[in-house]
């Protein structure tokens, strides 16, 4: 009984040992052998060939070690670009011309060319969804014109373009005039039926001297994967008001009463509702709002805290909110036929029945659907000072 | 697995030792051989015994007039008191014994009682005929007195030596608490715990263990309190002792603990009289050495080596807060180096991109793989603590000089080291020391996790964490599993584990000692001063 005991033991540990040697080193990689992708555009080249532009960072640059001081005045970033038959033949052959492996799960935007765009983007993101390493995390966004030039810009502020455009899309909050989707999100708008998705617009403007500077200015709009066209500021808006996404911004109202000039209102909080109705054959929409906010400035004189201004402000606000709406309705839902806004999932939901055979001419029965905006908007309080008068 | 090995090899151990001990059996004192009647043999004998020690005084001597009796005391210079020697022993037996004892016409039977019993002023006197054990009471200190035609001597515990005074103890620092330690004799020891419990309960049974050393060693405990079965075993494995000598505690520890290959200690040693004094209230029986200020309690628990006595000292929030910051501490300080080397080598997306990028930059051009680097930087840390603990102190702050700006900044300036790694480095010392009791076992587990984690990442953790846990659990202390009450898990017992409940709520000792008596307070002591009181007080 003494040895098989011991040698049980022994095997044990042999396996122990053996357990820790096998594993081997596939996986460990030193922190300094990585370069870690920050952001990557994707463009399409001459002859179906796909360009892939990586923007690196040179941690180095952003912060040496030892010394506290800047990099020098050098870029923190290094920018690759690498073409190929398709997207992963493109990112392996950054083995030709970059010095250490591209790390991808700090990739925070996917960034891609307008006229890819066109052409259906869904072969583009096989690669991405697919490897292990991109996270579905990234914030997907269409450039105006080639998404390599937003890749190789700079960003002003941040030291790291990619986190410029991570930051720009977070503020999104502020204004509800651009919004911000992640890959991940991308992917359940295109794979949901009667669904089209939409993107983040982002563009190089002038900044004088020469200089460029990275912006966010419109929606694009997808017909399934192929980008149909833009939606402006107000229109976007228009869009988040219908998803409930509205977190703040400011809405411009003319001055109620005999007053001239102008109101600021700001959004505090909003929630939408869709309500689908199917009568007699007809669809219905009922876009329910329920928006509250505060007077944030008035640059026009008057107390506008008394009662009946006050709910002219609201009715005026409701208005605008309304235009906003109509305006993107106009745009998606009749001229394109897209159906960025989840109807067709809503209509699903209360109707799966009718469903079944509304889908496969959903995209004919939408810019049939009558839609119905009931709009709640309600103004709570007008900061530090009630009133402005003028001077006297 | 260890355990089973641990079993095979105590038993075996036990079969040698019995063996050698019935070789040795009595190899120093064969017990049983009488004080001679005569004093001239016992004086032979005595000096044979002492042959070469020059530390041994003989004093010889002559009792009252007229007809005389010889005599003469033996004792150990420099561990006997001479004042008492001269006022109290010699003097009474040279000069007063004149008055009181007659001249003559007294047999010499008569001699030994009039002097023992009224002639030492001296409270402790033992009239002892086993000559052995009178050169045992001379060797510990006492005095022997023999007198012709007497057949037994008269030992005089008159000792007296250079101690070391009831100091601070350096290892356990309190800010609120006593201050008092334990010192290097065993009858002051003994006397501190006296002093705090004022119970005939508190039983100390002595015992020697050491064949050459003759070490004292007592056993305390609660009676009535302490599990009687606990105490039996403890007295069980100290007799099982056979060795040449009992230096510290430590060589007692190894001989009684349960799981003599595990990093962690299964005897719990303690330098302050209030902390063996709580334990024992617990149901605990300390173990003192003569010659050590440490003091071993058993059964020990994992979880007591985050208990401090200050938590019982200082309000209860504050005490739970920082019993959590201790668990912390004891996590950061085995697996931090471990995390860092996974992180930055198996699971850089797991790492927040800012950070990434600062960890990345410290370690841009650092030459070795960052598990090396930890390694590397584990040693030199473990280095200049040895160093700082074994220099004398005005070295020790050059140790310390160099260690802070040479080793840290320096390395990192020159690119050999990585500046995170300093901090993680840095991080885990410091974490080690707030968790003082296991720090031995920290370093062990540390290189253990870090070895895994460079093999196979957070998996390697994983499997290191799991087997800890797994080993910690079976554990045992004097019958009592290391890891509860936390596996197996007793509720009961939490109150004084993942919080320092308040004294009025820990109506119970805790359960998983094992013992019949529960209760240690009246419950319901909860201070509740009346709400009239205290109205009346403001308002008149």
């Amino acid at each position: 009984m003494k040895y098989p005991k011991l040698v049980a033991a022994m095997v044990i540990g042999l396996l122990v040992l053996v357990s820790l040697v096998i594993t081997g080193c596939w996986n460990r990689r030193e922190i300094d052998t990585l370069a870690t992708v920050m952001a990557a555009g994707i463009d399409g080249g001459p002859g179906g060939r796909i360009s892939v532009t990586v923007q690196v960072a040179k941690p180095g640059e952003i912060k040496p070690p030892g010394q506290g001081g800047g990099g020098g005045g050098q870029p923190a970033v290094a920018v690759f670009t690498s073409t190929g038959a398709t997207v992963f033949d493109a990112v392996r052959n950054f083995a030709l011309q970059a010095e250490r492996k591209l790390f991808w799960p700090h990739c925070k935007a996917l960034v891609i060319g307008e006229e890819t765009a066109r052409a259906g983007i869904s072969p583009l993101l096989d690669f991405i969804d697919r490897d292990h390493e991109p996270r579905e995390l990234m914030w997907v966004l269409i450039a105006r014109g080639q998404a390599k030039d937003i890749i190789s810009a700079e960003g002003e502020l941040e030291k790291i373009t990619a986190e410029s455009i991570e930051k720009l899309v977070k503020a999104r909050i502020a204004t509800s005039k651009v919004v911000g989707i992640r890959l991940y999100e991308f992917r359940k708008m295109l794979g949901g039926t009667g669904r089209d998705p939409f993107a983040t617009g982002i563009e190089l403007v002038g900044a004088g001297e020469g200089k460029k500077r990275l912006k966010l200015t419109e929606t694009a709009v997808f017909r399934k994967d192929r980008l149909m066209g833009w939606l402006d500021s107000d229109e976007t808006r228009g869009l988040m008001w219908i998803l409930g996404e509205v977190r703040s911004g400011i809405i411009v109202v003319p001055a109620p009463g005999p007053a001239e000039g102008k109101v600021s209102l700001e959004i505090i909080r909003a929630s939408s509702k869709l309500k689908p109705e199917i009568k007699d054959g007809y669809l219905t929409m009922t876009i329910e709002i329920e928006e509250e906010g505060n007077l944030g400035e008035q640059m026009a004189f008057g107390d506008f805290t008394k009662p009946e201004l006050w709910t002219s402000l609201e009715k005026r606000k409701a208005e605008v909110i309304e235009r906003e709406i109509r305006a993107v309705l106009k745009k998606a839902q009749e001229e394109w036929a897209v159906d960025i806004f989840g109807f067709g999932e809503a209509f699903r939901r209360k109707y799966p029945r009718e469903w079944r055979e509304m889908k496969d001419n959903w995209r004919d029965l939408l810019p049939t659907v009558a839609v119905e905006v009931k709009i709640t908007a309600k103004l709570r309080r007008v900061g530090l000072i009630t009133k402005y008068n003028p001077p006297k | 697995m260890f355990g089973k090995i641990a079993r095979k090899i105590k038993v075996y151990l036990h079969k040698r030792q019995a063996e050698s001990q019935s070789l040795s059996s009595g190899s120093h004192y064969p017990p049983g051989k009488p004080v001679s009647v005569s004093l001239t043999a016992n004086l032979d004998r005595v000096r044979a015994v002492f042959s070469d020690c020059a530390d041994i005084v003989i004093r010889e001597f002559k009792i009252g007039i007229g007809e005389q009796v010889r005599a003469f005391v033996v004792f150990v210079d420099g561990m006997v008191d001479k004042t008492l020697l001269h006022q109290n022993l010699l003097k009474p037996l040279m000069l007063d014994a004149r008055i009181s004892i007659p001249n003559q016409g007294l047999n010499r039977q008569r001699v030994q009682e009039m002097i023992r019993d009224s002639t030492l002023t001296i409270a402790d006197v033992k009239e002892i005929a086993d000559f052995d054990r009178v050169m045992e009471g001379v060797l510990s200190g006492d005095t022997a007195v023999f007198i012709d035609g007497y057949s037994a001597a008269l030992l005089a515990g008159i000792r007296g030596w250079e101690t070391r005074g009831v100091e601070q103890p350096d290892t356990e620092m309190v800010v609120r608490g006593p201050r008092e330690g334990f010192t290097e004799t065993l009858r002051t020891n003994t006397s501190l715990l006296r002093r705090k419990i004022k119970n005939s309960n508190l039983k100390i049974e002595t015992m020697k263990i050491g064949r050459q050393t003759r070490t004292d060693v007592a056993v305390a405990y609660l009676k009535g309190v302490a599990n009687d079965k606990v105490v039996e075993e403890v007295r069980r494995r100290l007799k099982d002792i056979d060795i040449d000598g009992v230096l510290e505690s430590g060589y007692l520890e190894e001989y009684i603990e349960d799981a003599p290959f595990s990093p962690f200690a299964t005897v719990g040693n303690t330098e302050k009289p209030d902390v063996v004094a709580a334990k024992l209230l617990e149901g605990r029986v300390a173990i003192l050495v003569d010659g050590t200020p440490f003091v071993l309690t058993v059964p020990c628990l994992f979880i007591e080596s985050f208990l401090v006595a200050e938590d019982y000292y200082s309000r209860p929030y504050y005490a739970t807060l920082i019993r959590w910051i201790r668990f912390l501490a004891f996590l950061l300080t085995i697996a931090s180096p471990a995390a860092y080397v996974t992180l930055t080598t198996f699971h850089q997306e797991m790492i927040p991109t800012p950070l990434f990028l600062t960890v990345a930059a410290a370690r841009e051009g650092i030459p070795f793989p960052a598990v090396v680097e930890a390694l590397m930087m584990g040693i030199i840390f473990e280095i200049l603590r040895e160093a700082g603990v074994r220099l004398p102190r005005p070295v020790g702050q050059a140790i310390s000089i160099v260690g802070a700006l040479v080793i840290g900044e320096m390395a990192v300036a020159a690119g050999l080291i990585g500046s995170s790694m300093v901090i993680v480095v840095a991080l885990t010392a410091i974490a080690g020391f707030v968790v003082s009791a296991q720090s031995d076992a920290a370093s062990i587990i540390r290189l253990i996790l870090l070895a895994l984690a460079g093999a196979m990442g957070q998996f390697g953790i994983m499997v290191g964490l799991l087997g800890l846990l797994i080993h910690l659990c079976s554990l045992r202390s004097f019958g009592v599993p290391f890891f509860s009450p936390l596996g197996p898990l007793t509720v009961q017992d939490l109150k004084d584990v993942l919080v320092r409940a308040p004294w009025w709520a820990m109506v119970r000792r805790p359960r998983t000692l094992g013992w019949h008596n529960p209760v240690r307070q009246t419950p319901g002591q909860k201070p509740d001063p009346p709400a009239d009181a205290a109205k009346e007080q403001f308002h008149e």
